[in-house]
This record gives structure tokens, C-alpha cells and sequence, in this order.
């Protein structure tokens, strides 16, 4: 299968080009500026330009979305609500059967949720909120929503937030102090991406399904049952030593 | 009253400037083309920017028409207008305490039910892909979560299809006059700001209607014969 990865360079798009290619898929990889000295095929992309997405997308089974972009007044927009459009309808002209989005939890459980509520989970009426990076790309979500009930295609969201290490010694992605609760490891991210790959899409409730991506955390705030249930994930890495404290 | 009209150029625009001007309020027109008009007119893309803060600045409502300028308009025009210039809007109107907004829609947004049912304005929406359909009702969405955060009131209007009296498609079943919808959007206007948010269907009454108007104290068409 080969998988046209948008946003491939970003800070989840590797993780996802690691996995993938451990298990033989073949990979185009694209981004504003796309990995230098990768094995895989790479190819300069801006999401916001349909042309541009269809010529990346040509030859490829299915097309992952990692692209992101969360300040810019204008650009997020483009990027997070437009590009998915491009991409999704692109996918649709194509003929796929799946398309991979990627997003915050906030796209579905806005502030108002995080702030109050246990318990949270993504099949619940969709409230980002207006948090610029939230609502843009909750309207991308809509629009996988649109296309996925006007037309053959799974829409499938793949919902983070927060990437952390799972050793907290780790310098680069570890450290001290509370997680954001919505964290999951980079690997066990890109590794839910290839399950909602591998899923049997007729085993899936609609053609528009939500998924929260994040560990299992001992605070009991988002739950992953729905990505455990439908997805087969099992997050690998655990983010508990996080919350530990050593005793004498 | 002063009220900013948004899209004032487009045909929905026209209508309720001059409905809201024939009902003695204070315009004040926008638009992304330039307009002829002795009403106060300010040319606005609508972006994020200090010129749209100043749009809004002393205005009791907002009266948003999303939508690009001219036809052959593509689907980034039509996302971005409806998105991103939407969110822009709101977010310079709840910064200048404006405490109402009224986002003109479109009726097609539940073209998809079955044309037996009685659809009502608070079902769910059923877009096509088709931009002119897709992006208003992805500014909906947009806006529809200003008014959930409580930042502002929001009525939504969705319009059928602007047809004049004895003109266009007679047989058009969602077909409005210009005066009818101007007058449900002035009506709406007028009626203040709802608690939070509410959605009106406005098309004229006439054998064969698809949607009623129902429920809409602000409004009531005559009822005529088109087809």
C-alpha cells in the first residue's frame, strides 16, 4: 500500500514514517519542506493548494494528514481547514476508501470540557470552542464529516495533544512536572495512524469516526476505549513514572 | 439601530440594506468589492486586522452575509470567506462589545432530507460538498461557537433561493422575493438578541413550498401563488 503522508516532516510525521516503514509500507512524503536524505520518496507539498495535493497524492492508496499550523491569523486556516479539504476531496476523486485526518482533542472537547470534566469522551457533540488552532481545524474535521456522508470514504480523526517521552529523563521530550492530560508518546501516536490504516473499515460504526489518542493515565480525565475497542490500538508506552514520586 | 451589513454587494445584501433603510436604521455597508452607495460604505476583505476592529466599532449588531465576491468563485474563495473571514468578524465584534450577530444562510444546507418531511430549524444540517453549499454552512459552525462560549447572541438565517416575484424559476419549491428575505433579516434584527443562539428558515409561502417559515414571530410571509 502506499501512503501519500501530508505535514511528513513535522514533529509526528517521522514517528509515522518510522512505523510505516517497518512494516513494508511504501511511503511519499510531503511537506513544506520536506526530510533531506530520506529513502522514501519526498516531495514539496503546501496543503493549502489543491493542485499541489492532487499531484502529490497521484499513484498513492491513501493519504495521511499530519499537517499542521496553530498561531497564524490566516495560514491556520489554510492549512488546517482548507488543507484538509484539499486532501479529503482529493482522496474522494481518487476513489480511496480511507483518509487519515490528525487533530487536537479540543476540535471535539473544547475548553469547557478539559477545564470541568472526567471521564471524556470523543462521541459527544463536537465543541471546539474559538481557540484559533481548535476551531480551525474542527472545521477540518466538519469537513471530513461532509465529504464522508456524501461520499464512499472513511473519514477517520486521530486525536492528540501532547507528545512526551515515556522516560521522563529523556532531554529531549522528557522532564519534570504534571503532564498535559491529553499526552500519548510520539510512538504510540503513529502507531494508532497505522491502525486506523489496517482497520477493517466495515467493522467501524460509520464512515466518520473520532478517535482519542493518549495513554493510559491514572487520572482518569479522557478515556481510549474507543480507539482499544475499534482500532485494536494498545498504547505501548506508559506515562505513569510522570506521576510517581520515590519514597524513602 | 446601527448595524454593520457584511456582503452588502450580494443579492441577500442589497435586500436587507434597503429593508433595514426603509425601517429608519443607520446602515453601515461592507463589502469585498467597492459599492455605489450614499449609505456609509467601508471596502473590507474582512481580514485580521485593525481595519475590521474599526468595522464593527459602535455597531448594536452584525448582519453577516459570508460568501466571495463574483461568480466562478472557487472552493478556497468560498472557505476562506465563510471560515476564516467569519471568525476574523466575530472575533473583532465581541473585542468592540457588539452583542448581536446575524449570519444569513442558506436553505440548502437540508436540501437532503426527504422532501415529505416538515424540517424544522434546529435539525442537523445536511451539506453537500459543494462549496457554495459546504463553506456556509461550515461559517455556521464557526459562528455557532461564539455564541456556545457565550461571547455573543446569534441568530442564524437560512434563506431559500432569491427569486423576484414573477421572475427566475416559478417552480423553484424554495423560492424567496428579495423583500421577504430582507424583511426577516431586518425582522430579525429587530427582535433582539436571543439567549444565546437561535436559527430561523425564511422562503416564501405558496403551494408546493419546501420549507416553512414557521415559528418565526419576526416574519410572516403573504401567502402567494408561484407555481
Amino acid at each position: 500500500m502506499k501512503v501519500c503522508l501530508l505535514g511528513g516532516n513535522g514533529f509526528l510525521g517521522p514517528w509515522v514514517v518510522k512505523e510505516l516503514e517497518a512494516r513494508g509500507y511504501d511511503l511519499r512524503i510531503t511537506d513544506l519542506k520536506p526530510p533531506r536524505g530520506s529513502p522514501h520518496e519526498t516531495m514539496r507539498v503546501d496543503v493549502a493548494d489543491l493542485r499541489q495535493v492532487r499531484r502529490a497524492a497521484r499513484g498513492c492508496d491513501v493519504i495521511v494528514n499530519c499537517s499542521v499550523l496553530r498561531p497564524h491569523r490566516k495560514i491556520a486556516w489554510d492549512v488546517n481547514t482548507l488543507g484538509t479539504y484539499n486532501a479529503v476531496r482529493t482522496a474522494v476523486d481518487l476513489g480511496h476508501d480511507r483518509f487519515i485526518n490528525t487533530g487536537p482533542h479540543f476540535t471535539v472537547t473544547g475548553e469547557p470540557y478539559h477545564a470541568y470534566d472526567f471521564g471524556i469522551v470523543e462521541e459527544v457533540p463536537a465543541h471546539s470552542g474559538t481557540n484559533l488552532y481548535a476551531i480551525s481545524k474542527a472545521a477540518g474535521q466538519e469537513v471530513c464529516r461532509i465529504f464522508s456522508d456524501n461520499h464512499p470514504i472513511h473519514a477517520m480523526c486521530m486525536l492528540f495533544l501532547s507528545f512526551r517521552a515515556a522516560d521522563p529523563a529523556d532531554p529531549e521530550r522528557g522532564g519534570a512536572g504534571d503532564l498535559n492530560p491529553f499526552t500519548v508518546t510520539f510512538a504510540d501516536a503513529a502507531r494508532a495512524i497505522r491502525c486506523a490504516l489496517e482497520v477493517d473499515t466495515a467493522t467501524l460504526p460509520s464512515r466518520n469516526e473520532v478517535f482519542f489518542v493518549v495513554a493510559d493515565l491514572p487520572h482518569g480525565k479522557y478515556s481510549n476505549a474507543k480507539a482499544r475497542r475499534l482500532l485494536g490500538f494498545e498504547p505501548e508506552d506508559s506515562l505513569e513514572a510522570y506521576y510517581r514520586e520515590s519514597r524513602p | 439601530m446601527r448595524v454593520l451589513i457584511t456582503g452588502a454587494g450580494s443579492d441577500p445584501g442589497r435586500a436587507v440594506t434597503a429593508e433595514l433603510r426603509s425601517r429608519r436604521h443607520r446602515p453601515r455597508l461592507t463589502d469585498r468589492r467597492r459599492l455605489r452607495t450614499d449609505l456609509e460604505f467601508v471596502q473590507s476583505r474582512l481580514g485580521h486586522t485593525k481595519a475590521t476592529g474599526a468595522l464593527v466599532e459602535g455597531m448594536k449588531a452584525v448582519v453577516h452575509i459570508p460568501g466571495p465576491a463574483g461568480a466562478g468563485a472557487e472552493a478556497a474563495d468560498w472557505i476562506d470567506a465563510c471560515t476564516r473571514c467569519t471568525y476574523n468578524l466575530l472575533t473583532a465584534a465581541v473585542a468592540a462589545g457588539v452583542e448581536h450577530c446575524v449570519y444569513v444562510s442558506t436553505l440548502d444546507l437540508f436540501a437532503a432530507y426527504d422532501e415529505d418531511l416538515r424540517v424544522q430549524p434546529d435539525w442537523r444540517p445536511r451539506p453537500t460538498t459543494e462549496p457554495e453549499v459546504m463553506a456556509p454552512g461550515l461559517g455556521e459552525f464557526v459562528a455557532h461557537e461564539f455564541a456556545q462560549t457565550r461571547q455573543i447572541a446569534l441568530t442564524v438565517v437560512r434563506l431559500g433561493h432569491l427569486v423576484e416575484a414573477g421572475e427566475g424559476d416559478p417552480a423553484d419549491p424554495m423560492a424567496v422575493t428579495p423583500a421577504e428575505a430582507g424583511a426577516a433579516v431586518a425582522g430579525a434584527v429587530e427582535s433582539g438578541r436571543p439567549v444565546g443562539y437561535r436559527a430561523f428558515h425564511v422562503q416564501g409561502e405558496f403551494d408546493g413550498a419546501r420549507f416553512r417559515s414557521g415559528g418565526y414571530p419576526a416574519f410572516r410571509p403573504r401567502r402567494r401563488r408561484t407555481r
